[in-house]
């Protein structure tokens, strides 16, 4: 990926931290590491991802264990009700910054459960999304390309959705509370 | 096989007897009598495993249809009982004390269609839902695409029938090159 860097189109006066800043989405962009975690039927384009064929992990992209380890979590396929408790909750752990990517056509307008009684429609009013990979299902190499346009958008420094989550979070809980009836999960204090 | 259902014929209350195929029998049984037609099966005649119990809601007739497949393997053949209970009070006995395993049959069916299962210790536990405050999501009145608008809203531009008239005329003038 690495052909544009963080010196390119530097403008004349930065402050220390704002090049402090743009050293740290660089590295971020070399190292995106993916929480194992799927949710419908697309999980099953993640695993080919990162076997040798497509090898996801030439770019930095590996799969880790935990949500306290991973930067980003890809929602693969449709979300229902009580899947999306169970989002929600390693969306929380997962340390800043944290990227979303929705992959399929169901997260993005509910796809062919759109009109399913416990299959969610909207992803996005739920939790921040990044990138959007259409498709039903999209092949690894969309995936890939997704994962390669969210590295130079972190570069760029674009990436807001996890600031937008802090900044809007009662309006986010508003419409989470909306569906899960029973509410009994931790507050994480960030 | 046509000696055994003879048998059962004159004990059991049995009709609509429908031959599916060489080793499927289909057939209706009062609801009274089913456990004891169920225990003999078993015990007797070597049908030893409850393959599954499906369950279907005739909605004009006011009735709920549960039908309990059961296999005997030395013969390799199966029948399917079929029961109806009555819509407007859905309740029946349960088979745990045969199978153990129907338990989580039963509560699979409580869940999805309203029936509860006298007998079932665990029948009013999640089995796929959480925390559901509707009618039974299987039910025929149930109406889903009502819930989901209400629940989940609407992708402006879900419908739009643009993309596809788009594609249409894509397609066929790349077809002609």
């Amino acid at each position: 990926m690495g052909k544009k860097g963080f010196l390119d189109n530097l403008p004349e006066k930065l402050t220390y931290k704002e090049v402090m800043e743009r050293v740290n989405n660089w590295f971020r962009a070399q190292s995106l590491w993916v929480i194992a975690y799927g949710t419908g039927c697309g999980s099953i384009e993640i695993a080919p991802t990162f076997t040798s064929r497509f090898d996801a992990e030439r770019m930095g992209i590996q799969m880790v264990a935990t949500p306290r380890q991973a930067d980003v979590i890809v929602i693969s396929g449709y979300l229902t009700v009580k899947t999306l408790k169970r989002v929600i909750r390693v969306y929380e752990q997962m340390q800043q910054p944290k990227y979303v990517i929705a992959l399929g056509s169901c997260p993005i307008n509910g796809g062919m459960y759109w009109d399913s009684y416990n299959t969610i429609n909207l992803l996005d009013d739920y939790i921040p999304v990044d990138v959007w990979v259409t498709g039903c299902m999209p092949r690894p190499e969309a995936l890939i390309d997704g994962f390669v346009d969210l590295a130079n958008m972190i570069k760029q420094g674009k990436v807001e959705g996890w600031k937008k989550y802090l900044d809007n979070i009662e309006d986010y809980r508003k419409n989470q509370k909306k569906i899960i009836k029973n509410w009994n999960m931790p507050n994480y204090n960030w | 096989m046509e000696n055994l259902l003879e048998k059962l014929k004159e004990n059991y209350k049995i009709s609509d007897l429908l031959k599916q195929r060489d080793d499927l029998y289909i057939f209706t049984v009062d609801k009274s009598m089913l456990h004891s037609l169920l225990y003999e099966l078993k015990n007797v005649h070597k049908f030893i495993h409850l393959s599954m119990i499906a369950c279907a809601d005739w909605l004009e007739d006011g009735k709920f249809q549960l039908s309990y497949v059961v296999t005997n393997y030395e013969q390799q053949i199966q029948f399917s009982i079929r029961v109806f209970i009555d819509r407007e009070k859905p309740e029946f006995l349960s088979i745990i004390n045969l199978w153990a395993h129907a338990e989580i049959n039963e509560r699979e069916i409580r869940e999805f269609y309203g029936i509860t299962f006298d007998g079932n210790p665990t029948q009013f536990e999640d089995f796929a839902l959480e925390d559901w405050d509707d009618i039974p999501p299987m039910r025929r009145d149930f109406d889903t695409i009502k819930y989901s608008l209400e629940n989940f809203g609407e992708r402006p531009g879900r419908h739009s029938k643009k993309v596809r008239k788009e594609i249409a005329v894509q397609y066929k003038e790349w077809s002609r090159k």
